[in-house]
């Protein structure tokens, strides 16, 4: 089976963000195939889920991560993509071309009156005229048009390879598209029912299209920002018309599925009754619309995952989902869907990951970085026995670590954003100790001013006291270790090597050239890494976990 | 595996204290070695003490060294890896502290007089013997060293550690 997602705006992008963490975490899908679309190409959220993507393309080559092992799961979904004709990747695909307002798009002086006049009854003066290059500006109706065209450009790329690779999986498995949109936008209202339509219609030529299932989230209104009063005369995406956007919206694709039957097999509706504005700013678009990820975002790409691993019939389905939280205010594991299912196990990877990525950035890669390291290799006993002399000092091993340090950066910010960016009570992690890794990741303690930062340190300092606490007290009953990174670096120096030589199996059994040249061996140290931080977790939170 | 190597190093010692007890060993070297102020037999006995505290403060010192000592010293932060030689310095110091004050007792109860000159000499040869025992605690640290520290005593990693790795054929 191969998967599809496909994001529509910037906050689709930003569920495509979670969706790529959760493939870090070990949790997604073997195979992704992603596309972006958005007629902002310099979207701050986009281009901050393109340099993840490019970040998580880098380390699982050059860290050597195996795609199919049971022991490492991390990082094993292949992610793919379309090729331009040069060969570059395309993660983002604008709907908008050399023409950037509808008057250029319709052609306007040229169409015959009646034309214009239906024109000028459907939009505004200032909708006709207004500019797309930082997006559609709040007005699902201006996107629409536009979205259509997608139609007469599917022998085009990227269009042209996703539709083919749809098709030839569809010779041998089912292939399940997923869509993330947002309803109360433009962007997103816009594409939501139209992407979904043009690839169902293209499929219904194809012999196996049953087993090509169409799966979308579709975000209700869950967040807010504060228009600046010079701006309130300009069109730009109002928060206060975000409901009745949602409502209109909603409408309307009743109206549009009563007749003809929907494009999707399932639709995941997602949203919030508070509007949080923590972490997020007003901003025109471009690079200055910064907005924080929302834990709604996490539950949309979880959805997509769920989507992805249900079970499909060869006919079309018509599912509609929903999940609702047993406290008013608060959130614990238990809300979120799928945290518990055996296939996900979201609450123990999320536990994992995160703790890996806290003691790799502020104990073993400072570490490994430290003079001291090499000099006094003998001290370092999971070294000494596992790795040649000098192989991780070396410039490909340096350099390794960096994309890893760059990588699990992002994945403590992503994490952060989620747990601080809301009113909610998130009782999932453990929010004291995420804002000391905030803190320390950005380097400054006023938390608003950290969660729109995007600088971070490449070392952070996360104390014994922070590392071992790191779940949330009220989401289980755990007696912490007395002394956390000293209980890891002992299950660090209990670690034997798999006796292998394949190198796919987490870079364990890397060549002897490998090791020369430094190859690899960051791959086998996030490795020994994980394994330790699985037993640690284990006993730290009482897991309960049988080792195998 | 620790209590396996207790107990191979706890039949070493013993054998060395029966054959200190039962060979010549002792009264040669206090032939040999003893200051005229002292009466012969004193100065055997003191040299059976001391030689035969040998072994036992090298097993002793061990003991404290791979249960409790490396633990003492926390991996709480990344530079604490760089110390953690310690513990085995802190094994050392203990060894010669114990011999030290063996020899001084010695010197106490066995010259009444309390010449201090002599009561150093005694000192003197204790410390030589803490040497002997230090050494004996060094061999016994290549033999077991738990994993936390398991290169950390000197020379351990260019010894076993080589030969560890002939083993595997690396």
């Amino acid at each position: 089976m191969s998967c599809y997602a496909i994001s529509i705006g910037g906050t689709g992008a930003r569920c495509i963000e979670s969706l790529i963490h959760l493939c870090a975490m070990g949790l997604g899908p073997k195979r992704l195939y992603i596309l972006m679309i958005d007629p902002d190409e310099a979207n701050y959220n986009v281009n901050r889920t393109q340099t993840l993507i490019t970040r998580y393309l880098t380390l699982k080559k050059r860290l050597g991560l195996p795609s199919d092992s049971s022991d490492f799961p991390l990082f094993k979904t292949e992610i793919t993509f379309s090729k331009d004709k040069n060969g570059q990747p395309i993660y983002l695909w604008t709907p908008v071309g050399e023409k950037k307002t509808l008057k250029t798009y319709f052609e306007f002086p040229r169409l015959p009156k009646e034309y214009k006049d239906l024109a000028k009854l459907l939009y505004t003066e200032g909708e006709l005229e207004l500019e797309w290059d930082q997006g559609f500006r709040g007005r699902a109706s201006v996107g629409a048009p536009v979205m259509a065209g997608i139609a007469q450009k599917t022998a085009d790329e990227p269009w042209y390879s996703l539709i083919q690779d749809i098709k030839e999986t569809l010779n041998q498995d089912f292939a399940k598209l997923f869509i993330f949109a947002t309803i109360f936008g433009a962007t997103g209202a816009s594409g939501f029912p139209t992407v979904a339509k043009i690839l169902r219609d293209i499929s219904e030529e194809w012999t196996n299209r049953g087993k090509f299932k169409i799966g979308g989230a579709l975000l209700l209104p869950y967040f807010s920002y504060r228009i600046p009063p010079e701006k309130e005369k300009e069109i730009y995406a109002r928060p206060e018309h975000f409901l009745l956007n949602a409502k209109t919206a909603l409408s309307h694709y009743h109206f549009l599925w009563q007749h003809i039957p929907s494009p999707y097999d399932a639709i995941y509706l997602i949203g919030d009754q508070t509007m949080d504005s923590q972490g997020r700013e007003f901003g025109e678009g471009g690079t200055k619309q910064k907005n924080s990820v929302h834990y709604i975002e996490l539950l949309s790409a979880l959805a997509a995952l769920h989507f992805y691993q249900s079970e499909s019939r060869a006919e079309r389905e018509n599912y509609q989902y929903y999940a609702g939280r047993n406290e008013e205010s608060n959130i614990y594991w238990e809300d979120i869907p799928f945290s518990k299912e055996k296939e996900l196990e979201l609450e123990h990877q999320m536990l994992f990951f995160s703790s890996l990525a806290i003691a790799y950035l502020s104990f073993y890669s400072p570490l490994i970085r430290n003079p001291k390291f090499e000099e006094k290799w003998e001290l370092t006993p999971w070294a000494a026995d596992s790795f040649k002399k000098g192989s991780l000092s070396l410039r490909l091993a340096r350099e390794e670590q960096k994309e890893l340090a760059y990588y699990f950066c992002s994945y403590l910010k992503w994490l952060c954003e989620i747990h601080l960016s809301t009113d909610r009570d998130l009782k999932m992690l453990n929010k004291a100790a995420l804002k000391i890794v905030l803190t320390s990741l950005t380097g400054t303690d006023d938390i608003t001013e950290a969660l729109t930062k995007d600088e971070f340190k490449e070392e952070i300092n996360v104390e014994d006291n922070t590392f071992k606490n790191l779940l949330h007290p009220g989401a289980r009953t755990y007696t912490p270790i007395k002394y956390g990174y000293d209980e890891l670096w002992e299950m660090m120096c209990q670690m034997k090597e798999k006796p292998t030589t394949k190198k796919e199996v987490g870079g364990a059994g890397i060549t002897e050239t490998d090791s020369e040249i430094g190859k690899f061996v960051t791959g086998k140290l996030l490795l020994f890494l994980y394994t330790a931080i699985k037993r640690f977790c284990n006993k730290n939170y009482d897991l309960k976990i049988e080792e195998e | 595996m620790r209590i396996f190597w207790f107990i191979i190093l706890g039949i070493l010692v013993l054998g060395i204290i029966a054959w200190l007890a039962t060979s010549n060993f002792t009264y040669e070297v206090a032939l040999n070695t003893k200051p005229e102020a002292v009466e012969g037999a004193k100065w055997r006995s003191f040299i059976l003490v001391i030689v035969s505290f040998i072994p036992v403060v090298a097993l002793l010192t061990f003991y404290l060294y791979s249960t409790v000592l490396y633990k003492l010293l926390r991996i709480d932060h990344y530079e604490n890896v760089f110390k953690l030689g310690n513990p085995w310095v802190w094994g050392v110091i203990i060894a010669l502290i114990i011999e030290i004050l063996i020899g001084l007792i010695c010197g106490l109860i066995s010259i009444p007089e309390k010449k201090f000159l002599l009561i150093l000499t005694i000192i003197a040869f204790s410390g030589l013997g803490a040497l002997f025992a230090i050494l004996l605690y060094w061999i016994f640290t290549l033999f077991y060293s738990p994993q936390k520290v398991k290169y950390a005593p000197p020379f351990r990693w260019e010894i076993v550690g080589v030969f560890l790795r002939k083993l595997k054929g690396r």
